[in-house]
């Protein structure tokens, strides 16, 4: 790891320590658990985010994606 | 004064078309700031109303809703003309400008039969835009773009026609019965238009395919003018919610898997209209007042997304992330401003789209929809991670591969900046724009848990974007998506037709030749019909001898009175 991949770690790691701390003090609008739960959106966002990352790459191995232009219907090269 | 600002833009329209080159760029952005002039002087009201025979027309109608898309209609155009100034075709740019002003001109209908003509002018010329695109694919895009779009015509134009013979009131507001087929098929024929999965496919198809400024127009007016039909008169169709959410996600989705900058910010234009559709569908005050603000802010970062991304392909010719990387320190000023619209489309605090989507987030929660709030702030996410981390990663700050990069004419970045500063005042001061939606709205956006929930999320999804850095890495690979159906379908379709009338033709043509052929020998020689054996004869057909086989006179008249003597016995 690069030393400013580190320190820009280090840098969220500070903010995401002090917006859960906020989650403490704040007066949460929503009547769901999860707008009780500190740290909840934290945990959501990278969940959220590699299970995007991790289904969509699953579905496009399993045939959404093709190497470029096979799809091109014969119409397309002859324009 | 009342003019009709698309009345404006036609007139411009006209100009760029006719008039010399030199005033070209003169023309389109004054026509444009005209028109915004025109729809922030119109006073609210119904005005230009006309009867043909029974049916009346209202080509002016103005309330908050109508204002406040005017208003974002002509802004945008304006940021959009200034982006043009240095490479304004006359044919483009006036397809463009008749393109907007149809757009216009649903937003101020007052009539479901005016709005059908604007809105049918719109597709007509938005076609035109598509057209004009620099790509070979551009032909044939637009060809695909005109099927979608002749269809989704159609479809309107039956559902109102029945809608109107039904006794069904020709205001274009909200239906007095929904769920008739013809309200069915209008919300289907809209629904084409907001690119709601499964017909989506002609925008992420034909939008990165029309040239660099005709991109940034095509995404402001088609499916925000789609989402001002659904605001009008579709509002709380639970049908929306769902379909909404998925659009939301599904964009997300494609967004991963696509290399070509313009096509991943045109998945996420189907991803952010997801929110706006869920919005009416939810149909609250807040709801509804989201959907019209998103679609006014999404407007402004969307464009400026398209035109940071036309920025890059100016610069370097190049379009796809496997060809992009390391270039942000030759153009910082783009790099800054293009971040200005992803932290928008983000959601990050202090930009605009963290004022206007959370509304209708918090909206569904308010609601009692637990499930799509989770689902809508996951795509949330997605948005944060492909527009404000993996685009900006790969084509500015990931490894250079020694891409050459030209100036930018300095028109692109006035253009972006204006957006820009729009998408941070909409963020600083969100109260203008409440201020402007048809309901009021008791919200605010700037309380302490909701600010550090939005960090707490984009940090998150940062971690794993970090985590994840390696399988996000740009692939040369196309996504097949519903356009394959038709792609596929319809020209083997066609191919079937031709084939069967083909066949069909060389059966008929067989079949005629063989029945001349036998009527010819019969003809010449009734005797060969009745074969040899009846004629009494063992080596064939005896040739044809009239005097030898012609009955006797005497028989032909015995057939005749036997027949005139039936026939007075029956009268």
């Amino acid at each position: 790891m690069s030393p400013s991949r580190g320190a820009a770690g280090a840098v969220i790691a500070v903010i995401a320590a002090a917006t859960v701390a906020l989650d403490l003090v704040a007066h949460p609008h929503g009547e769901a658990w999860w707008h009780h739960t500190p740290g909840f959106d934290l945990l959501y966002g990278f969940a959220g985010c590699a299970v995007i990352v991790i289904v969509s790459k699953a579905l496009g191995k399993a045939g959404l994606q093709r190497p470029e232009h096979v799809d091109e219907t014969p119409g397309d090269s002859a324009e | 004064m009342r003019a009709h600002p698309a009345l404006i833009l036609f007139a411009a329209a006209g100009l760029v078309a006719a008039g010399p080159r030199a005033i070209r760029p003169a023309v389109l952005v004054l026509g444009a700031i005209g028109a915004l002039a025109a729809a922030a002087a119109l006073p609210y009201g119904a005005h230009w109303s006309y009867a043909i025979g029974d049916l009346p027309l209202q080509l002016l109608r103005v309330d908050a809703l109508s204002h406040l898309f005017g208003l974002i209609f002509t802004l945008i155009a304006t940021i959009g003309a200034l982006y043009s100034w240095h490479a304004t075709r006359a044919g483009e740019h006036a397809a463009i400008l008749v393109y907007a002003g149809g757009a216009l001109g649903v937003v101020y209908a007052g009539d479901w039969v005016s709005a059908f003509v604007w809105w049918e002018l719109m597709a007509w010329a938005s076609l035109f835009v598509v057209w004009s695109g620099p790509t070979p694919r551009a032909g044939a895009v637009g060809f695909r773009y005109l099927f979608v779009h002749l269809v989704g015509g159609a479809l309107f134009l039956i559902g109102l026609a029945a809608h109107l013979a039904g006794g069904g009131s020709s205001t274009f507001g909200p239906f007095a019965e929904p769920g008739g087929w013809p309200y069915m098929l209008i919300l289907l024929a809209v629904a084409i238009n907001a690119a709601i999965p499964p017909f989506h496919a002609w925008l992420a198809d034909a939008y990165p395919e029309a040239s660099i400024p005709g991109t940034v127009f095509l995404s402001a007016f088609t499916t925000k003018t789609a989402v001002y039909v659904l605001i009008r008169a579709f509002p709380g169709n639970d049908l929306l919610v769902w379909a909404g959410i998925v659009m939301a996600l599904y964009g997300v989705v494609y967004a991963v898997l696509e290399n070509d900058i313009r096509r991943l910010l045109a998945y996420h234009i189907i991803s952010q209209v997801g929110y706006m559709v869920a919005g009416v569908g939810i149909g609250t005050p807040l709801a509804l007042g989201g959907a019209a603000a998103h679609a006014f802010c999404h407007i402004l970062y969307k464009a400026l997304l398209l035109m940071g991304a036309g920025a890059v392909m100016t610069a370097t010719g190049r379009r796809t992330l496997t060809e992009l990387g390391g270039i942000g320190g030759q153009m910082p000023v783009v790099v800054v401003l293009y971040m200005v619209g992803a932290f928008s489309i983000s959601g990050v605090p202090l930009f605009n789209g963290f004022i206007s989507k959370s509304m209708i987030i918090t909206a569904a929660g308010d609601d009692g929809r637990g499930l799509a709030e989770l689902l809508l702030t996951l795509a949330s996410i997605g948005t944060f991670l492909h527009t404000g981390l993996k685009l900006p990663y790969f084509t500015f700050f990931g490894p250079s591969r020694g891409v050459p990069v030209m100036p930018v004419p300095r028109n692109m970045i006035v253009a972006m900046g204006v957006a820009a500063a729009c998408c941070i005042g909409l963020g600083l001061a969100p109260g203008w724009l409440y201020a402007r939606l048809a309901a009021p709205v008791d919200y605010h956006p700037y309380t302490i848990d909701h600010v550090g929930g939005s960090l707490q999320l984009l940090l998150g999804t940062a971690l794993a974007f970090w985590w994840l850095l390696a399988k996000l890495r740009g692939e040369a690979t196309q996504s097949l998506d519903m356009d394959w159906l038709y792609r596929r379908s319809v020209p083997a379709a066609l191919r079937w037709a031709v084939a069967t009338a083909a066949a069909t033709g060389r059966i008929a043509q067989t079949t005629a030749r063989s029945a001349v052929r036998v009527a010819t020998t019969f003809a010449a020689n009734p005797l060969a019909g009745v074969g040899p054996v009846a004629a009494g004869l063992s080596d064939g057909a005896p040739a044809y001898d009239e005097n030898r086989y012609r009955l006797p006179i005497g028989v032909t008249v015995f057939w005749v009175v036997l027949a005139l003597w039936l026939v007075a016995l029956m009268v």
